[in-house]
């Protein structure tokens, strides 16, 4: 009696996407640019929304049990391995490379929130800046492909 | 010919849909509604389009623009909530004690009761939806609206159009309700006992996959995700009916037993749960509602009622009904249906660990507002009674009584098949049906009345 609808399936879509299209201009910035309360508080969705693909894959490469919850951990993964397998420099990444380069974007994401500016590792700032790029438009088409059919499925299956 | 930006096109295109949403919205505003919700909304909802209104003036990045358009056309569809939601379409006299209900539960919700054409019952959390939805959009355009302090978790409420006037079935609104108690029990549960139940069950995945390592780790890695969430996914959506049943029969009693063997008549017993329905199998589900209609005593109860050529019809049919259905659950082919699907299979053991734990848990978070079957006998006697004689079952020894108590004398009546009122030449038709209905209706029409005065007279006395 509580099957999913489109908007329900959709509300994900949403809140990852509007993050995803929020966050590339904000990390493809200089190193030191200054960072308004508005920039740190999505860097902080960002925070939570990488370290949620972190506790997804360290659960399945590891078997670590550090998710506060395993829906939203495994959720943030399933989002996140789409853009991964689609980015070219990424996609032959290893299981621990992968768990290296988000921990880098993430203590990056971290320290820019504690300093107020962009700081950190310039690298992994610039690769999460495409990472969510890719992850923006992969929902874009996901939300795409849902309004012309209502039985197709929202997200990553 | 002059050339505009891709953002300013899809940014007219949002507005005018929001234009759109507005117009709609103020004419909705002028109808009637059963309760002063429907109008609250309204105003919530154009403080939202206003809200994105704004932000659209204010913002220049295309995807974002993209995306709120999107929204609009998902918030647009969301019109047709109020659209369903004034007179005629609602059964006004069940809604003021579901509400009752449903705010005893969730007390931070306001409820917009409507009717949809498709046969459905559900409650949507509509503003933890939006709040979701938007989280990561600048919150100053929607601090009076989606993040205002203090507003109300809207729930917007469906009911099936084509039952409206199916007064007993709306039971069911109870395990709508009930969801809300499952997810405490869910998010009470030790995550990291329970990942490390899920990890040992997809294992290294080869049970699904035997070529799982050849594509890469990427691929292992999201292959080994999914199978974590399916299994995850549907123990949690499975427990999330279970335990919603079982809050439904502790406030409505056999009463929703009755319902959802009606409502599921229909229906397939033996389906195994799939990805986005992980309902368990109705089978599955009656065998939990019959244990606890055994366990809470209430064979004894309906064995004893009789003493007259109706009362004595009632009785024994209803057993007979309860009987058949303990029958079905004896029956153990959707735990073999189950048992042949390879995710279903390890879903279901850790239900099955769980499920003796709700009953209590049900308990302890719906004191004082489960059905107590007080005085079974002598009230149920009288109300069915009433019945036969084509009277509204609202009253015993001039007391009025609880709504729950009216609608199981209907589903107790019902289920015996009698003509109403009561003639035992008559053939028993739809049209009996569907007088026991207004009978009904017209009964708790008379006991909210009354409990609205009740309430009333005791605040005058205060003041």
């Amino acid at each position: 009696m509580n099957e999913l609808d489109t908007f329900d399936l959709n509300t994900p879509n949403y809140r990852y996407g509007f993050l995803a299209a929020a966050l590339p201009r904000t990390l493809a910035r200089p190193l030191g640019a200054r960072l308004t309360s508005e920039d740190c508080r999505l860097l902080s969705l960002a925070r939570t929304f990488l370290s949620n693909v972190l506790d997804g894959a360290r659960l399945v490469s590891k078997g670590e049990t550090q998710a506060v919850s395993a829906t939203q951990a495994m959720g943030a993964l399933g989002y996140a391995l789409g853009p991964l397998q689609a980015m070219e420099q990424l996609k032959t990444l290893s299981q621990d490379n992968l768990l290296t380069l988000f921990g880098r974007m993430l203590e990056s994401v971290d320290l820019s929130i504690t300093e107020g500016n962009l700081a950190g590792n310039e690298e992994a700032l610039q690769i999460a800046a495409a990472f969510f790029s890719y992850l923006n438009q992969s929902i874009l088409s996901t939300l795409n492909a849902e309004s012309h059919s209502s039985t197709s499925k929202a997200g990553v299956t | 010919m002059p050339h505009f930006a891709e953002a300013d096109e899809v940014r007219r295109r949002s507005i005018y849909l929001l234009t759109s949403i507005s117009e709609q919205l103020l004419s909705l505003s002028a109808r009637d509604y059963p309760t002063e919700s429907p109008k609250r909304f309204i105003a919530y909802l154009e403080r939202l389009v206003s809200g994105l209104h704004r932000l659209l003036l204010a913002d220049d990045n295309t995807d974002t623009i993209k995306l709120i358009c999107r929204f609009v056309k998902d918030l647009g569809s969301h019109v047709r909530f109020l659209e369903t939601a004034s007179y005629p379409r609602i059964p006004w006299a069940v809604i003021a004690p579901m509400e009752n209900l449903m705010t005893s539960i969730v007390p931070e919700a306001e409820i917009v009761l409507r009717a949809q054409w498709s046969w459905n019952y559900r409650i949507r959390q509509i503003a933890s939806l939006y709040k979701e939805a938007l989280e990561a959009l600048p919150h100053e355009y929607f601090n009076d609206s989606v993040f205002a302090a203090n507003s109300p978790a809207w729930n917007v409420v469906s009911l099936p159009t084509m039952d409206r006037g199916n007064i007993l079935m709306h039971v069911i609104l109870g395990h709508e309700v009930g969801h809300r108690i499952a997810d405490q029990f869910l998010s009470g549960e030790d995550e990291q006992a329970l990942q490390q139940e899920i990890l040992a069950l997809v294992g290294d995945g080869k049970w699904f996959d035997i070529n799982i390592e050849q594509n890469g780790p990427l691929f292992a890695m999201n292959i080994k995700a999914a199978l974590f969430r399916q299994i995850n996914d549907m123990r949690s959506g499975g427990l999330q009916e279970l335990i919603s049943d079982i809050v439904a029969f502790h406030l409505f009693g056999p009463s929703f037993l009755f319902a959802i063997r009606e409502s599921s008549l229909d229906s397939v017993l033996d389906g195994v749960p799939i990805p986005r329905s992980y309902h368990p199998p109705w089978r599955y589900r009656y065998r939990q509602v019959i244990r606890e209609y055994q366990r809470q005593g209430y064979p004894p109860l309906l064995a004893s009622l009789g003493g007259s050529l109706i009362l004595d019809t009632i009785r024994q049919a209803c057993l007979r009904q309860l009987e058949d259905i303990v029958d079905l659950t004896q029956d153990t082919t959707d735990i073999q249906a189950i048992q042949g699907d390879k995710i279903a299979t390890r879903a279901y053991q850790l239900i099955e660990r769980v499920v003796p734990q709700i009953p209590s848990f049900v308990e302890s978070k719906l004191q004082g507002l489960a059905f107590v079957p007080n005085e079974f006998k002598v009230m149920q006697e009288q109300l069915l009674s009433r019945i036969a004689l084509g009277i509204p079952p609202a009253e015993v020894d001039g007391k009025v009584v609880n709504f729950r108590d009216v609608i199981l004398a209907g589903w107790l009546y019902r289920i015996s098949r009698l003509p109403v009122p009561f003639s035992a030449a008559a053939v028993v038709s739809v049209e009996d049906d569907i007088t026991l209905q207004r009978l009904v209706h017209k009964a708790l029409e008379y006991t909210n009345t009354i409990e609205e005065y009740g309430r009333w007279h005791n605040q005058e006395k205060g003041d």
